[in-house]
């Protein structure tokens, strides 16, 4: 079988959730790209999408709640950062399953000329 | 559905009949996935029972989202109360002397996860010529990357003493990130980290200091 990083527990369980589930929208994508390439005041970023600034703070609190940006305030604005170690458990995640599957179907084969 | 996450393709050198009869056999998916109470109905709901093991998940939620027998089964995967539902597809195609088995994994979302993965990429290979200019030493600078490549918990990884003074040294740029990336890059093995560190301190005019 395999082991996930860490164990598994309700923690890390809501974790991973918030973090699917703040990758999945392309927005949230494009701003965390912005954010990869260092910290980026939330005005900036605002202006490189064709939406309200309240909509891009809404996107950027969900990236935040994942863990997936950190948020500091210098004088009256908010300035973001990537925050890249969640990622991993996302790839490792799929790492995981990619195993898996193959010892799975090593073990379909296995059972298939056992004829059993 | 955006694209699977997870591609496998296997031959058998059965027909396809066959295999499906051990993909879809309660019994035989005991014996190759795991203990069930699977049954080859659309709208079936099943439960994976996984062995008590060291970090495996107790149980994997199912229902089965479409079957075409001999041919496809699809059904959803939730492998935690909090996790997301991903979806397993598994098509069969008879092929010459056999069977095609083709699995599609998906839901994972590691397309976002990728799609950032390269931006941090191809900003790491930027600076990090740059980092390694600083004065620092280079045997504890590896271990303290090593440590930090390996266990990347913010904890962790705010108490090292060598990423805390280049944290301090101005005008570095972001080492935190830039190691960061190095995490999502894959370099999680010690040599690979010692390799790169060891690479970028050879080149000429990079300025080391003694150990």
């Amino acid at each position: 079988m395999f082991t996930y990083n860490g164990g598994v527990n309700e923690q890390t369980d809501a974790i991973a959730i918030d973090v699917f589930h703040a990758i999945a929208d392309p927005t949230r994508r494009s701003l965390l790209e912005m954010v990869a390439e260092g910290e980026r005041p939330v005005n900036v970023l605002a202006e490189a999408f064709d939406m309200s600034r309240p909509a891009v703070s809404q996107h950027l609190r969900v990236l935040r709640e994942a863990g997936l940006v950190t948020e500091r305030k210098v004088g009256r604005e908010r300035r973001y950062r990537l925050r890249a170690a969640p990622l991993r458990e996302v790839r490792d995640w799929v790492r995981q399953y990619e195993w898996f599957w193959k010892e799975r179907f090593d073990a379909l084969g296995d059972y298939l000329e056992g004829g059993s | 559905m955006s694209e699977p996450d997870i591609i496998q393709e296997v031959f058998y050198p059965y027909p396809p009949e066959r295999v499906w009869s051990a993909l879809t056999n309660p019994s035989a998916m005991a014996r190759w996935l795991l203990p069930n109470d699977f049954a080859p109905r659309q709208g079936h709901r099943f439960t994976l029972r996984a062995p008590a093991e060291d970090g495996w998940p107790a149980s994997v939620a199912c229902e089965v989202l479409e079957v075409e027998q001999p041919r496809r089964l699809v059904f959803s995967w939730q492998d935690g109360p909090h996790r997301p539902v991903t979806r397993v597809a598994i098509t069969l195609s008879r092929a010459l002397g056999g069977t095609l088995l083709r699995l599609e994994h998906s839901g994972f979302a590691s397309g976002g996860q990728r799609q950032v993965s390269r931006r941090l990429h191809r900003r790491w290979r930027q600076r990090l010529p740059r980092l390694f200019q600083l004065q620092v030493d280079a045997a504890a600078l590896t271990e303290e990357l090593f440590v930090y490549v390996t266990e990347p918990r913010a904890a962790t990884r705010n108490r090292l003493p060598v990423v805390d003074e280049l944290l301090s040294i101005r005008g570095v740029g972001v080492p935190v990130e830039l190691l960061e990336s190095m995490v999502l890059d894959g370099v999680d093995e010690r040599q690979d980290v010692v390799d790169l560190v060891t690479g970028f301190l050879d080149r000429p005019g990079v300025v080391s200091l003694p150990a």
